[in-house]
């Protein structure tokens, strides 16, 4: 069995889960403290892809950055290639898978946090932006931990966002779930078998550990 | 401690759910040392503390600290993070993740020695020797001097107590209120104590405002 495209799939899950964390914890922090108009308009594009078919996603993705459109020339300006049908592309597809589960989780988790906190922290003299780091995130870790697990498990099983946008090109954008349907048709099974099998493990592992994690923290105050 | 200490100063209309009763309608002044604020539940007594906070923005207001404007009621809205206002919240609002020593050095002002800085405040608190505990293993009378020196060692201008003895027995209520006391005489600056005791209110401070329905009672 070939491990190249299992090891493409951690690689590629890893980096989308990085990028998602960022924006999803700042995400998070604005849906539950900001009020403002679109509020909710903006909740529910996040987690839309939670819900819609991988086509659909991937096609609108295709249309904001596929080499046509304004994002797809600016990449291609200054990377000198294409973004989709890249390796590129497949960390964007399971950022985007993996997003919302994080938000999710981070928002649940902030909007859990005793606001009189908050309160206390900005009457001793400390902005926004630094209560947000001391205060809010260390208090909501458990919850953005087990939302990170949660999108990392997704991002690394991610199939039809992938395909519609990164291709399914061996070596370069095959991640195991891609190998794994190629396996399959191809009749070899014993070699689909063996991926699967992986990459259950890997799944598995990630959330089994993720509350773990969640566990140890929350007896740690 | 730190200079321009002074009168704080009063004028806020905060607007409750029915247009006819506001939340707060106020026109006071606290002078420098204890003042304590008594009403019922729902007179505004915690509106007061987070609207000189900062941390409720009232519809018409004037508030001033010393020679500082707070709010105008109009351009001018300092952000609660801007003005040394401490406020001991009645739940303490200790952060649960910080130890003791941590909480105090939150509000220090930045520099190299916050956990010596700290632990002279825990010492004047006189719970030197809880520095390193987290605060869900505090009784309620030492989170309450925890909570008493975190906000003292941010340098207020001004400090907001928000019945901070409520969850003490009578003897560690006395014994606290006397410490406040002269803690606040030794930093002259105003200090407005929401309590519902009225010994305390006797006992401790020089004048006491009473409010009903968020007005000040004549």
């Amino acid at each position: 069995m070939s491990w190249a495209p299992l090891l493409l799939s951690f690689q590629v899950a890893l980096v989308a889960t990085t990028l998602a964390t960022v924006l999803g914890v700042g995400l998070a922090g604005v849906l539950a403290r900001a009020r403002f108009t679109g509020r909710d308009l903006l909740d529910g594009l996040i987690t839309a892809p939670m819900v819609l078919p991988p086509t659909v996603l991937g096609y609108w993705l295709l249309h904001v950055v596929g080499r046509e459109t304004v994002v797809g020339r600016c990449w291609e300006a200054v990377a000198g290639t294409s973004l989709v049908f890249s390796k590129s592309a497949a960390v964007l597809a399971g950022a985007v898978a993996a997003l919302p589960f994080i938000v999710k989780s981070a928002r649940a988790a902030m909007e859990e946090v005793d606001p009189t906190l908050l309160g206390a922290a900005a009457t001793l003299g400390a902005g926004p932006t630094r209560s947000f780091f001391t205060v809010l995130l260390p208090l909501s870790r458990n919850g953005i931990l087990a939302g990170v697990t949660l999108g990392f498990a997704r991002a690394l099983g991610d199939f039809g966002v992938t395909l519609m946008i990164a291709g399914n090109i061996p070596g370069l954008t095959q991640t195991g779930a891609l190998a794994i349907y190629d396996a399959v048709q191809a009749n070899r099974d014993a070699e689909a078998g063996g991926m699967a099998a992986v990459m259950a493990g890997l799944a598995v592992a990630a959330l089994y550990a993720g509350t773990k994690l969640v566990r140890r923290r929350a007896h740690g105050w | 401690m730190v200079g321009d200490a002074g009168v704080l100063s009063v004028r806020a209309v905060v607007p409750g759910a029915k247009p006819d009763r506001p939340r707060l309608d106020v026109r006071l002044s606290f002078d420098v040392g204890l003042t304590a604020v008594m009403g019922r539940s729902g007179a505004g007594k915690t509106t007061l503390l987070l609207t000189i906070a900062g941390l409720v923005r009232p519809a018409t207001a004037r508030i001033t600290l010393g020679d500082a404007m707070l709010d105008d009621g109009a351009a001018v809205f300092v952000p609660p993070h801007r003005r040394r206002t401490a406020l001991v919240f009645q739940t303490l609002a200790l952060f649960p993740h910080l130890s003791a020593w941590k909480n105090v050095a939150y509000g220090l002002p930045r520099g190299p020695d916050d956990r010596d800085r700290a632990l002279a405040w825990l010492k004047r608190a006189r719970v030197e020797h809880l520095a390193d505990r987290a605060p869900s293993t505090l009784s309620g009378g030492e989170a309450q001097r925890v909570a008493l020196a975190r906000a003292l060692a941010s340098e207020p201008r001004a400090l907001l107590l928000d019945e901070p003895f409520s969850a003490l027995d009578a003897s560690l209520r006395a014994e606290l209120g006397a410490e406040l006391a002269a803690l606040v005489k030794s930093l002259a600056i105003p200090a407005v104590l929401v309590t519902h005791h009225h010994e305390d209110a006797q006992t401790l401070t020089s004048s006491i405002i009473e409010l009903e329905a968020g007005r000040v009672r004549a």
